[in-house]
């Protein structure tokens, strides 16, 4: 079984492939803990190689390493949430209910960057799951609400090559030599946050027990809403971890 | 001739020769509504169709590379704000439109992992097309799905 197929083909992406097969059958076993161990392991060899590599290494080299860090991320956050859901009761933890929602969207996040670059089974695979996870979701607390603030930026610089975003050629999103173009905005203000059913950040979820209705004397009813609004997120965290 | 555009144009300081140095522009969302350049703002998704358009090689401008930096604005819902675009060379409607329901169409069906909790995203756009004596308008705010059955027709009819 090919685990995962990119246009590059080092030893890089045949230690991997050797790595999430084992762990693949593994995580099939329920041996979790393991798993997580393994995988955090990895990540760390992932995060020292590509430091290594920053200043001197090859393009393709530093893009390999930088992708199975992240697929090796999404795999981790993937097990923290099968393991969140182990418990019968999960649906019941407002703590647990939220931080695995939160690590599902993690985990679909990076999924959605690496498949840019990365096919094969392990990919389909953990999307099957993460689909049937987000089937669970739907059925218990449905569509959801979400926050969604409108932010007004002074600026926007690519921190690729420095230059205004709006003027230069790199997309957001992409890797260049191993960095992911992520623009840099200087927020000036937070202009309003709105509620909607189809948010750029579905962390931002609205759960149902963040809601406070009160009846004020004259018959008006107060809502109030305790909940996040903006999440930072990184693809690449594992280098930084 | 074109006097409503012409009058916003000298408005924010903008030469009318940009309507012969490029084929289409894309300016803010705002552009017709704003009293002042103050008030002026861009937004993600414009800036991303502006790289696809300069990417096929379209002589294409947002307001950064016409006149001077404003603000940019991001709001975090799924909806999708494509500004005010001004076709300036109805000859390259047809290919304009190819890439903007290609834009669309990649935005909302690209995710691998593609969530079923959310539901459709709305479009919101303005097109000026220039033609002889006058622009022609077309304005949308609605779901993505019908705006992409719309461009598919008009892209079978000029077939």
């Amino acid at each position: 079984m090919t685990i995962v197929q990119t246009k590059y083909n080092n030893e890089v992406i045949l230690e991997a492939n050797q790595t999430l097969h084992e762990l693949h059958c593994l995580f099939v076993k329920q041996e979790f803990e393991f798993v997580k161990a393994k995988l955090l392991e990895e990540i760390k060899i992932y995060r020292d190689k590509f430091l290594a590599l920053n200043q001197v290494g090859n393009e393709e080299a530093k893009n390999s390493i930088l992708l199975m860090g992240i697929l090796h991320k999404a795999f981790y956050e993937l097990v923290e949430v099968i393991m969140f859901m182990k418990d019968e009761k999960w649906l019941l933890d407002k703590i647990i209910v939220k931080l695995t929602w939160h690590k599902l969207w993690n985990c679909r996040e990076r999924i959605d960057f690496v498949s840019y670059y990365i096919d094969g089974e392990f990919i389909n695979w953990v999307c099957t799951i993460i689909k049937i996870i987000d089937e669970e979701f739907l059925e218990y607390f449905g569509h959801g609400k979400y926050s969604s603030p409108t932010i007004v930026c002074k600026s926007i610089i690519c921190n690729i090559c420095r230059d205004d975003f709006r003027k230069c050629s790199h997309r957001a999103g992409k890797i260049y030599n191993g960095s992911i173009c992520s623009p840099v905005k200087d927020i000036s203000k937070v202009e309003d946050v709105s509620i909607v059913h189809n948010p750029q950040d579905p962390r931002c979820r609205i759960w149902p027990w963040e809601l406070d209705e009160n009846r004020g004397q004259n018959g008006d009813i107060d809502i109030q809403i305790r909940t996040t609004v903006m999440v930072a997120f990184r693809l690449d965290d594992f280098l930084t971890d | 001739m074109f006097q409503n555009e012409i009058e916003k144009l000298t408005k924010f300081g903008l030469s009318l020769d940009i309507l012969n140095e490029y084929d289409l522009v894309i300016l803010p969302e705002n552009f017709d509504e704003a009293e002042s350049i103050e008030e002026l703002y861009d937004t993600d998704d414009s800036i991303y169709l502006v790289k696809d358009l300069k990417d096929k090689n379209i002589k294409c401008a947002s307001f950064i590379d016409l006149k001077s930096e404003i603000p940019f604005k991001e709001r975090r819902g799924g909806d999708i704000w494509l500004g005010t675009s001004w076709v300036l060379n109805n000859l390259l409607l047809p290919l304009y439109l190819n890439i903007l329901s290609n834009y669309i169409f990649e935005y909302i069906g690209n995710k691998k992992s593609k969530s079923v909790n959310f539901e459709k995203q709305n479009v919101h756009l303005k097109i000026k097309i220039k033609e002889e004596k006058t622009f022609s308008k077309f304005e949308y705010d609605g779901d993505s799905e019908t705006l992409l059955k719309i461009l598919k027709l008009n892209d079978d009819s000029s077939n």
